[in-house]
C-alpha cells in the first residue's frame, strides 16, 4: 500500500504539532488505568523521558481535549476533572529574577502570575464544557455565571465571568509590558495566588451546576523553573487537595523539594510519583509500539475510524487489547511489514559475497601468520557448511589462549556433529560482533540492524525512538520505489543509522551541556567501535561502562555530567549491584543507548563492559583531542602500525 | 500617535578610515577575541574613547565600562556620558544582547541616528559536517533580554521570524525548549543573496529535515548581508499583525539581520519581543584584512 | 585493511532534493515528481550519480528569491544614480527610484527591441515584477528613444551569463551610445564573463546585479570539486565524461552547439518561470529519447 506520508505523519511524531485538542488523535497507553488521574485525590508528579508520550498524555487530560467538538457524548463524569496544562515558558520565567527586585517579592510575583494564568484557564474551560456536548452546563449557564468574591479582591475584578476573563487578559498583557521593562513601568494589580484561585473555584461551585467541578492543574517540565519558582509550586502542591489539585511533570525526579516557607515536599505524603517509563512495562512496549504506528499509518491514509484507531481512542478496549488474538495478529502485522534473518542467515549470505568472503580469507590469513601457524585458510574453508562459524575465526585465531590447531580441530568437531566449544559458547559470544565487524564497508546498511524485535530492543523503551525508524523506514522504501507490505532488510537498516544520525545531531540541543553530550557520545562510541575491530576482539559487544578504579571520586561537575546524561537517555543506568566501588561510589553500568549503535556499527545488545577509571572517564567527558585519542588507542590495546582512522576512531 | 520607522544607509570600505566617521568617536564595543575582533576595536585614532559592553545572561544585567546594572536601566548607564562625539557601536566583537541594549538605550535617550561598524569575515567558513567536532560556539540557552520580553504562552503573541544560518540546532532547540511557539505563525527567512552563491543551500539543506516535520511554517528570503533587507522582511510581518498582537524575532542568522532585528525590537517595543540563545564565541582563526562595513540607522518620526 | 569509502549516497541526495521541492524552496517545474521522471531516464550507475548530483547541486531560484535578488541590484543602482545626480548621499534609495525625494523619474524594461516581444520570455516577466514589486513604471525601449533629464531606464533581466543578448540588443538600441549614463542594467544573477563582455562592449552602461557567479559555480569545476570531496564515486570516469556520453547518446548537441549550453560556460541555473539555454543541455534539451526537466 503506498501512502503519502510526506506531510501526515512526520509532523505527528511531535505532540506540539497537534493543536491543544487532541480528541481522536490520542492513543491510550496500557497502563491508562493505573494512573488514576481522574480519580486523584492528591497531586501526581509524572515524570518520563522526552519522547514517551508524556506532552500527549497531558494535552489528554486537558479541557481542551475532554470537552472537545469533536466528541459527541460527554458523560456526566468529565465535571470532576477538569484539567488545565500548562507548558511552562521557561525563558519568560527565567526573566521573573534578579533586575532589581528581591526574590522575595519576585515569590509574590510568580505566584500571582500562576494565579493568573490559571485562572483565565479555568474560566476558560468552563466556556468549553458550556459549548461542549456535556449537557448539564450550557452557553446560557456560563453567560449567567457570577462569581461574587471576586471583586472583594479588587473593586475593579468583574464578578461575571466572561467579563473576568476580559479584564484578566488585559491585566496579563499589563504584566508582560512590565516585565518587559521593570524599572520603567508600573507594576498592575495581580490577583494574589492560591487565595484568588480557591475563591473563584468556590464561587464557581456554588453554582448548582458545578457543584461537583474540579479543577486539576498540569505543570510540563517544572524542571525549567528557576528555584524560587519551584519551591513557590512546591508550596502549593504540598497543600494540594480537591478542588483544586497541582500536578507536575519534569523529565526525571527533581532534587529541588523545598518550599518557600520551612517545609519539605515530601514523596509518600505529598505526591504520587508516576513514572511514566516504568508503568509501560517491558512486555507491554512491542505491543503499544505497534499499535500506535499501525494506528496512525491509518489516519495518514485518511481512515479515522479504522477497527484499531477506534480501539485505540477507547478506554474500554484497553482489556481487549490485552487479549491473546489482538496481541499476535499486532505483533505479526509488525513482523511481516519488518523481517530481519537470524544471525547464522547473516553469516552464510555474508560468506555469498565475493568481498566479504576475501575480506574474512585475508582476516584468517594474517591471524595465521601472526601466530607463525602451519595451518592454511583453505585448512578452514573446508568447512563451508558452517558459515557461523567461519566468520568469528579470525577472533579466535588471534587470542593467544587459543591454539589454531585446537580451534581446527573444534571446527570440523562442530560440522561433523554440531557439538564442541562453537557450539557451546564460541557462536553465541562471538558472532554479532564479528558480523558487525565483517559488515562495516556496508557503512549506512549493516543489515544487522533490521527486524521487529531488534528495532525494539535498539529504541530502548521509546516509543518516539521507535515510531521515527519506523517512518523512516517508510519513507526510505518510497524513495527507493520499493512497494512492497514487508520493508526490506536494507531499508530497514539504512532508516536505523539515519535515525541514529538523526539523534546524535540532535543531542546539540540537550539542555545547557548538549554540545559536550554529542562530544562524549561521539567519543564513547569510537572506543567502543576500536574494540570491536581488535583483532582478538577478546570482549565481543562491549557498549557498556563502569567506573571503578582510579584515586579519586567523581568531583561535582563530572556527576553533575553524569545526570545530564541519564537524564536525556544518552546513557542508559544499569545498577548492578548497590554495593560500594573501591571509589566510594555505587557500582552502575552505564550503558550507550542503543538506538545510537548503527552509527558506529556496535551491538545494540546489553552484553560486555569496559572498565574504567575517574581519570579516564575524565578525558572522556572534557579531556582535549589528544587526551582523548590517546585513551582510545590504550582501551582498544592498538598496535602503533594501526593508525586512527583503521580504529574508527572520529 | 507616533509611528516610528528606521531607515538604512550603508557603506563600505577596505580601510576603516573609508567608512568617513571621522576621530571624534566614542566606539562601544565588545570583547576582542580573535584577530578580526582586535582590529575592530582599533576602530578610530587617538581621539577615539573605548567603552567596553558586557551583558550578564544570568543576571540579565549590562556592565558598561566598568559600571553595572540591571539591563532594565541600560538607559541610566548610557546618559551622559557621549558628549559631542559621535557614538559608533562595533558589532563585530558586541553580541547580541549587548548589542540590543546598547541600541535601545541609545534611542532611549533620544538619539536619532546610530552608527554601526561590521568587520566581514575575509573566509566566511561554514561548520563541517556533523561528525566534526562544533565549530561553532556553545550555547547558554534562550534566555530573555529586558526591555523585550516576550512571554510564548501569550494569546497575544500571533506571529514569529527566525532568520536562519548554518546550525540547525539552534533552530530545533527553540522548537524544542518553547513547543508553544508551534502554534504561531511563524516564518524562517534564509540569505538569499548569500554570501557567495551557492551558500545560500549549507544554510538552507540542514534544516530541511526539521522543517519538514514542522505543518506550518512560512519560508522567506531576504539578503544575508543586508541590514536593511531583514529589516524590510520583519517590517512584513508587522504589517500583518492583528490590532494588539505581538511578534517575536529570534536572529540566529547573520550579524546583519542580528542588527536589524535589534533596531526592530528598539523601536516597536509594543509589538516585538526578542528571542535568542546566546551563543558564547569560540576563538577562530580568522585572518587577514576584510572590508569594513558602515551601517547608518536614522529614526524618523512620522506623525 | 581500510577501505576508503567514497561520501556518495545517493539517497541522502534524493531525499535533500525531494525536501527542496516539497518545501516550496523550490517549485513547479522543479517538482519532486518532475526530478523524479526526468532521472528515471538515466542508467544505473555513472549516469544516474550524475544525473542527481546535477539536481542537487543546481541552482533554482524561485521568484521570491528572485527578487530578493534584484532588491539589493536596485538598490546598489539607484544609490549610483542618485550619486550622480549630486543627491544627498544617504538619500533612501527607494525614495531614489520612486522620485519622492528627487527629480529622477525611472522606468523599467527586458531587453527586447521587437515590438512584439514574446509574452513569457524572461525580460517581459522580470520587468512585470520589477514594475509591480518596486512600483518603477514600466516600459519597453523600444518605445524610449528620447529621454529627457530626469529620465533613466532599467533594463531587467533575470541573469545574463554571456552577455550576449544583452550586449547584442545594447549594440542595436541607440540611446546606449547617446546617453549610456541614463541606462543601467539590473540583474538577479550575472556570470562574470557576461559582466567583462559588457563591460568591454559598453563600458559606460553600469552593471547591478544581486549575485555574481563564475567559473567555480560552473559545470565543470563542480565536477572537479565532486571528485576531491569524495562524492563521486566512480574512479573509471570522471562526471564530465559520463555527461559528454550521456549526451551523445541522446543526441543532444547538435553541430556547432556545445553540450554545456549556449556559451559553454556550463551553467547550472533554472527558474520557476524557465531555463536559460546557457544551463546545462542535458537539463532543457530534447530529442526523441530525451524528455527535458525544465522545459524552454
Amino acid at each position: 500500500m503506498k501512502i503519502n506520508l510526506d506531510s501526515a505523519i512526520p509532523s505527528k511524531t511531535r505532540a506540539e504539532e497537534h493543536d491543544a485538542d487532541v480528541w481522536g488523535e490520542f492513543f491510550i497507553p496500557p497502563y491508562f488505568e493505573r494512573l488514576e488521574l481522574k480519580t486523584a485525590t492528591k497531586s501526581n508528579y509524572i515524570i518520563g523521558k522526552r519522547g514517551c508520550g508524556k506532552t500527549m498524555l497531558l494535552k489528554y487530560f486537558d479541557y481542551h481535549t475532554a470537552f472537545s467538538h469533536r466528541r459527541l457524548t460527554i458523560p456526566s463524569e468529565e465535571i470532576s476533572h477538569i484539567g488545565v496544562y500548562w507548558r511552562v515558558d521557561t525563558q519568560f520565567c527565567s526573566s521573573l529574577q534578579h533586575r532589581g527586585i528581591s526574590e522575595h517579592q519576585w515569590q509574590t510575583v510568580f505566584e500571582s502570575y500562576f494565579a493568573l494564568y490559571i485562572s483565565i484557564e479555568i474560566i476558560r474551560s468552563l466556556r468549553a464544557v458550556a459549548t461542549s456536548a456535556y449537557e448539564d452546563f450550557t452557553e446560557e449557564d456560563f453567560e449567567n455565571l457570577d462569581l461574587p468574591s471576586i471583586p472583594d479582591f479588587h473593586f475593579e475584578f468583574p464578578s461575571h465571568a466572561a467579563e473576568l476573563e476580559n479584564h484578566l487578559g488585559k491585566v496579563r498583557r499589563l504584566f508582560s509590558t512590565w516585565v518587559s521593562n521593570v524599572a520603567t513601568t508600573k507594576q498592575p494589580l495581580l490577583p494574589s495566588g492560591r487565595t484568588f484561585l480557591e475563591s473563584l473555584i468556590e464561587d464557581i461551585r456554588n453554582n448548582p451546576k458545578l457543584k461537583r467541578a474540579s479543577f486539576y492543574i498540569y505543570v510540563d517540565e517544572i524542571e525549567n523553573l528557576v528555584p524560587y519558582q519551584r519551591r513557590v509550586l512546591n508550596t502549593l502542591l504540598k497543600h494540594s487537595q480537591k478542588p483544586l489539585i497541582l500536578n507536575f511533570t519534569s523529565k526525571e525526579r527533581s532534587q529541588e523539594n523545598q518550599t518557600t516557607g520551612s517545609e519539605w515536599v515530601n514523596g509518600t505524603h505529598d505526591y504520587r510519583l508516576l513514572d511514566l517509563d516504568k508503568l509501560l512495562i517491558e512486555d507491554e512496549r512491542p505491543l503499544f509500539f505497534s499499535e500506535v504506528f499501525l494506528a496512525n499509518l491509518d489516519l495518514a491514509a485518511g481512515q479515522n475510524e479504522s477497527e484499531l484507531v477506534k480501539k485505540l481512542q477507547a478506554v474500554d478496549s484497553i482489556a481487549e487489547r490485552k487479549e491473546d488474538h489482538h496481541r499476535e495478529s499486532i505483533l505479526s502485522n509488525m513482523r511481516n511489514r519488518l523481517p530481519s534473518m537470524p544471525y547464522k542467515a547473516f553469516a552464510r549470505d555474508a560468506m555469498a559475497m565475493d568481498s566479504l568472503k576475501r575480506k574474512l580469507e585475508d582476516r584468517i590469513d594474517k591471524a595465521l601468520r601472526s601466530r607463525n601457524s602451519k595451518l592454511k585458510t583453505s585448512d578452514f574453508f573446508a568447512f563451508q557448511e558452517t558459515p557461523e562459524a567461519l566468520v568469528i575465526l579470525p577472533a579466535l585465531l588471534n587470542r593467544s589462549s587459543l591454539e589454531p590447531e585446537k580451534v581446527l580441530s573444534a571446527l570440523k568437531l562442530y560440522a561433523d556433529t554440531g557439538l564442541g566449544h562453537f557450539s557451546s559458547s564460541w557462536v553465541q559470544n562471538n558472532l554479532v560482533g564479528a558480523l558487525l565487524e565483517l559488515y562495516r564497508p556496508y557503512g549506512r546498511e549493516c543489515p544487522l540492524y533490521s527486524g521487529f524485535d531488534t528495532l525494539c530492543t535498539m529504541s530502548n523503551n521509546n516509543l518516539r525512538n521507535f515510531l521515527i525508524i519506523c517512518y523512516k523506514s517508510l519513507e526510505i522504501a518510497e524513495l527507493k520505489e520499493e512497494y512492497g507490505s514487508s520493508i526490506s532488510i536494507e531499508t530497514q537498516s539504512r532508516a536505523a543509522y539515519e535515525t541514529a544520525d538523526q539523534l546524535i545531531k540532535e543531542i546539540r540541543t540537550f539542555g545547557q551541556f548538549g554540545e559536550q553530550l554529542r562530544i562524549f557520545v561521539l567519543r564513547l562510541g569510537s572506543i567502543f567501535r576500536a574494540l570491536q575491530a581488535t583483532p582478538a576482539m577478546s570482549e565481543p559487544e562491549q557498549n557498556q561502562f563502569t567506573i571503578n578504579s582510579g584515586n579519586r571520586a567523581l568531583d561535582d561537575s563530572e556527576l553533575r555530567f553524569l545526570s545530564e546524561a541519564i537524564k536525556y537517555a544518552i546513557l542508559v543506568e544499569r545498577l548492578e549491584t548497590k554495593t560500594k566501588g573501591s571509589v566510594g561510589s555505587d557500582i552502575i553500568d552505564y550503558q550507550l543507548n542503543p538506538i545510537y549503535s548503527p552509527y558506529f556499527q556496535i551491538s545494540y545488545r546489553r552484553k560486555r563492559k569496559l572498565e574504567i577509571s575517574t581519570l579516564e572517564f575524565q578525558v572522556l567527558y572534557s579531556g582535549n583531542e589528544d587526551e582523548y585519542r590517546a585513551l582510545a588507542r590504550s582501551a582498544s590495546k592498538a598496535t602503533p602500525e594501526v593508525d586512527d582512522k583503521q580504529l574508527g576512531l572520529i | 500617535m507616533i509611528f516610528p520607522s528606521a531607515q538604512f544607509y550603508s557603506r563600505k570600505s577596505l580601510t576603516p578610515e573609508g567608512l568617513d566617521l571621522g576621530d571624534k568617536v566614542t566606539l562601544i564595543h565588545g570583547s576582542a577575541l580573535d584577530y578580526r575582533g582586535n582590529l575592530a576595536i582599533s576602530f578610530g585614532g587617538t581621539n577615539t574613547r573605548r567603552l567596553q559592553v558586557d551583558y550578564n545572561t544570568d543576571e540579565m544585567s549590562l556592565t558598561v565600562d566598568g559600571k553595572s546594572a540591571s539591563a532594565d536601566e541600560s538607559k541610566d548607564l548610557f546618559t551622559g556620558i557621549f558628549g559631542d562625539t559621535c557614538v559608533v557601536i562595533e558589532a563585530t566583537t558586541l553580541g547580541f544582547a549587548e548589542l540590543f541594549s546598547t541600541i535601545k538605550a541609545l534611542i532611549d535617550i533620544g538619539k536619532t541616528r546610530i552608527e554601526v561598524i561590521y568587520v566581514e569575515p575575509e573566509d566566511y567558513t561554514k561548520p563541517n559536517g556533523t561528525d566534526q567536532y562544533a565549530l561553532s560556539e556553545l550555547i547558554k540557552g534562550y534566555l530573555p533580554i529586558p526591555n523585550s520580553i516576550v512571554d510564548l504562552t501569550s494569546d497575544d503573541l500571533e506571529a514569529g521570524v527566525f532568520f536562519l544560518g548554518f546550525e540547525s540546532e539552534r533552530l530545533e532547540r527553540a522548537l524544542e525548549e518553547h513547543q508553544m511557539i508551534a502554534t504561531k505563525d511563524i516564518k524562517v527567512v534564509f540569505g538569499i543573496p548569500a554570501f557567495q552563491p551557492g551558500w545560500e543551500l549549507n544554510s538552507i539543506v540542514p534544516h530541511l529535515n526539521r522543517l519538514g516535520e514542522q505543518a506550518r511554517i512560512e519560508i522567506a528570503y531576504c539578503s544575508a548581508s543586508d541590514p536593511e533587507a531583514a529589516f524590510d522582511c520583519l517590517e512584513g510581518t508587522r504589517e500583518s499583525l492583528g490590532i494588539g498582537k505581538r511578534m517575536f524575532v529570534a536572529p540566529i542568522g547573520t550579524k546583519p539581520c542580528g542588527i536589524a532585528s535589534a533596531v526592530f525590537a528598539s523601536i516597536y517595543p509594543d509589538q516585538v519581543g526578542l528571542l535568542f540563545d546566546h551563543p558564547k564565541r569560540k576563538i577562530n582563526r580568522s585572518e587577514g584584512s576584510s572590508v569594513w562595513h558602515r551601517y547608518s540607522i536614522i529614526l524618523e518620526d512620522l506623525t | 585493511m581500510y577501505e576508503e569509502r567514497s561520501n556518495f549516497d545517493q539517497l541522502s541526495i534524493e531525499r535533500t532534493v525531494k525536501d527542496l521541492s516539497n518545501l516550496g524552496i523550490r517549485q513547479s517545474p522543479l517538482t519532486w515528481e518532475k526530478a523524479k521522471r526526468w532521472a528515471k531516464q538515466l542508467e544505473t550507475g555513472p549516469e544516474k550519480a550524475l544525473g542527481w548530483l546535477i539536481l542537487r547541486y543546481l541552482v533554482f531560484r524561485t521568484t521570491d528569491q528572485l527578487e530578493s535578488s534584484l532588491r539589493q541590484a536596485l538598490k546598489e543602482a539607484a544609490q549610483h544614480f542618485g550619486q550622480s545626480a549630486k543627491l544627498p548621499q544617504e538619500t533612501n534609495w527607494k525614495k531614489i527610484l520612486d522620485g519622492s525625494s528627487n527629480n529622477l523619474h525611472f522606468y523599467c524594461s527586458p531587453p527586447t527591441l521587437n515590438s512584439y516581444g514574446q509574452p513569457g520570455k524572461s525580460g517581459e516577466l522580470i520587468a512585470r515584477m520589477v514594475s509591480r514589486t518596486f512600483k518603477i513604471s514600466k516600459s519597453y525601449a523600444y518605445d524610449f528613444t528620447v529621454f529627457s533629464a530626469e529620465e533613466r531606464l532599467l533594463i531587467v533581466d533575470d541573469a545574463s551569463f554571456t552577455g550576449e543578448q544583452i550586449s547584442g540588443f545594447l549594440d542595436n538600441y541607440l540611446p546606449a551610445k547617446s546617453c549610456p549614463k541614463k541606462i543601467a542594467i539590473i540583474l538577479a544573477i550575472a556570470h562574470e564573463s557576461a559582466l567583462s563582455n559588457l563591460a568591454t562592449r559598453h563600458p559606460n552602461i553600469k552593471i547591478f546585479c544581486g549575485e555574481t557567479i563564475s567559473k567555480i559555480h560552473c559545470f565543470e569545476s563542480i565536477a572537479k570539486t565532486w571528485e576531491t570531496k569524495k562524492l563521486w564515486p566512480y574512479s573509471d570516469q570522471t562526471p564530465i565524461e559520463v555527461y559528454n556520453s550521456l549526451c551523445k547518446k541522446h543526441k543532444l548537441v547538435s553541430i556547432g552547439e556545445s553540450s554545456l549550453g549556449f556559451g559553454g560556460l556550463g551553467i547550472m541555473v533554472g527558474y520557476e518561470h524557465g531555463i536559460p539555454d546557457d544551463s546545462l543541455k542535458i537539463l532543457w534539451g530534447e530529442s526523441k529519447t530525451w524528455s527535458p526537466l525544465i522545459g524552454r
